[in-house]
């Protein structure tokens, strides 16, 4: 050791940045411009979308994101608009929060709090950008969604379907990247899928033309 | 196209019905191929589709009961597939084993080698399908489907519906479905058997054409007796 020198810890920086919470408190969902998605612990809870042991005969639920202009049922709607519905995460073609690796013990790695689910990311922005017209500019954007119950349509929808769904799934690899493919759900417990707020000034809503009338059945709480 | 109908002819065979929502309009190629004419054509426009019943002998022989158990299943995936363009899968699903005693699974399994126990399931299978597709008679009036049938030998032009992984490939689909994302085509297997080929053949044609043998080879494949 050096005479005269003493050693001293290494102080950690505190970031001058502002930490931001991924997982939002009042809303439902909190998607980020990168794709990411992170839900609330209340959402987690409601919809059981927390991963399970491997072997475990419970496997939980993750979500279908669907654009109402893509479903048989809805495409024909004045104003487009996004809906969501629980199924089980083994149901194959799962949009969020179905997949995570598991330890050897069987336990799941990640925490569907933690996760930030992004395989779905670039889709689920497409989305937001051509329905609701959300845009993000700057640093860490990020906007909530929130679910709204809208008994018109899920009672009518499942009128309408006699409780089967052929659910519209964009191909995003391979040589049909792009083209839209149909999965088949039975009794799907549909939810409008709504922005709540969006949480940073430096982030930009711009509403397009077609979405300037709130979503059909839907208190629009999109904040620019 | 819709399905009209099912019953049991007078050889105990289940005989599905389906008719051309457009029977009037001309055939183009491409619905030949999909909507092939292999079936047997009734005369009001219908295609009639026979699933031949279980048999536990082939040629006098008895068939390995993976053999007459891989037909029953095929039998009641067919008919489920069918059921599930109209109702959701607890609706859709039949009970082959009803009025069967299968609380000894060893006896159960033995039985399943008896023409009399596998008839049973047959008649389960089917008397159920067509109960069931009764029930929803108003729904098989509106909704439409693409229907893609195989032909069912090279001997044999008559169409049938898909055997195997029918879940992935399927033979039946709502037309809800937009026609540039359907499921319903034939599968490269499927295409280099020409079993996409509707086409009459003469018997001595086939005799001539297929060395000895071949023509059962081919009935195998297909589970056809």
């Amino acid at each position: 050791m050096l005479e005269g020198f003493e050693a001293t810890p290494n102080e950690k920086k505190e970031s001058t940045r502002a930490k931001i919470q991924r997982n939002p408190i009042t809303a439902d969902l909190r998607v980020f411009k990168t794709g990411a998605v992170y839900p609330s612990a209340d959402c987690v809870t409601s919809f059981n979308l927390q991963y399970h042991m491997k072997e475990s005969e419970v496997k939980g639920n993750g979500f279908d994101v669907i654009d109402s202009r893509e479903l048989q049922n809805t495409k024909g709607a004045a104003t487009p608009f996004l809906m969501i519905a629980p199924v089980s995460k083994d149901a194959g073609r799962v949009d969020l929060f179905n997949q995570t690796m598991f330890n050897e013990d069987g336990t799941p790695i990640a925490n569907v709090m933690d996760q930030g689910s992004t395989s779905f990311g670039e889709e689920m922005l497409r989305m937001l950008k051509e329905v609701y017209g959300i845009t993000f500019e700057g640093e860490d954007n990020f906007v909530d969604l929130t679910f709204e119950k809208v008994d018109v349509i899920s009672t009518q929808l499942q009128n309408a379907t006699n409780g089967i769904y052929y659910v519209p799934k964009r191909v995003t690899r391979g040589p049909l990247k792009g083209t839209m493919q149909y999965t088949r759900r039975e009794n799907l417990d549909i939810y409008v899928l709504v922005p709540a707020n969006l949480v940073n000034d430096n982030a930009t809503i711009t509403k397009t033309a077609t979405t300037t009338t709130t979503p059909v059945g839907a208190n629009s709480t999109v904040n620019s | 196209m819709l399905l009209t109908g099912a019953t049991i002819n007078d050889k105990g065979s289940l005989v599905v019905s389906f008719k051309d929502k457009s029977v009037q309009a001309p055939i183009s190629a491409e619905d030949d191929l999909l909507n092939s004419t292999a079936g047997v054509k009734a005369s009001s426009g219908e295609t009639n589709i026979i699933i031949w019943p279980v048999q536990v002998e082939s040629n006098g022989q008895p068939r390995e009961a993976k053999d007459i158990a891989n037909d029953l299943r095929a039998v009641r995936d067919q008919l489920e597939h069918l059921l599930l363009g109209y109702v959701t899968s607890d609706r859709a699903a039949l009970k082959p084993y009803e009025g069967l005693d299968t609380t000894n699974g060893a006896d159960f399994a033995a039985s399943l080698s008896k023409q009399p126990v596998i008839d049973k399931i047959y008649k389960n299978l089917t008397t159920q399908f067509i109960a069931k597709i009764a029930e929803i008679k108003d729904l098989r009036e509106v909704q439409t489907f693409r229907l893609l049938l195989l032909r069912r030998s090279v001997a044999n032009h008559y169409g049938a519906f898909r055997k195997n992984f029918i879940t992935d490939n399927p033979f039946w689909e709502s037309e809800q479905i937009p026609a540039e994302a359907s499921k319903v085509k034939f599968t490269t297997w499927e295409l280099n058997k020409k079993l996409n080929d509707g086409t009459p053949v003469a018997k001595a044609t086939v005799a001539d054409a297929l060395p000895t043998g071949a023509v059962s080879a081919a009935n195998d494949i297909l589970g056809i007796r």
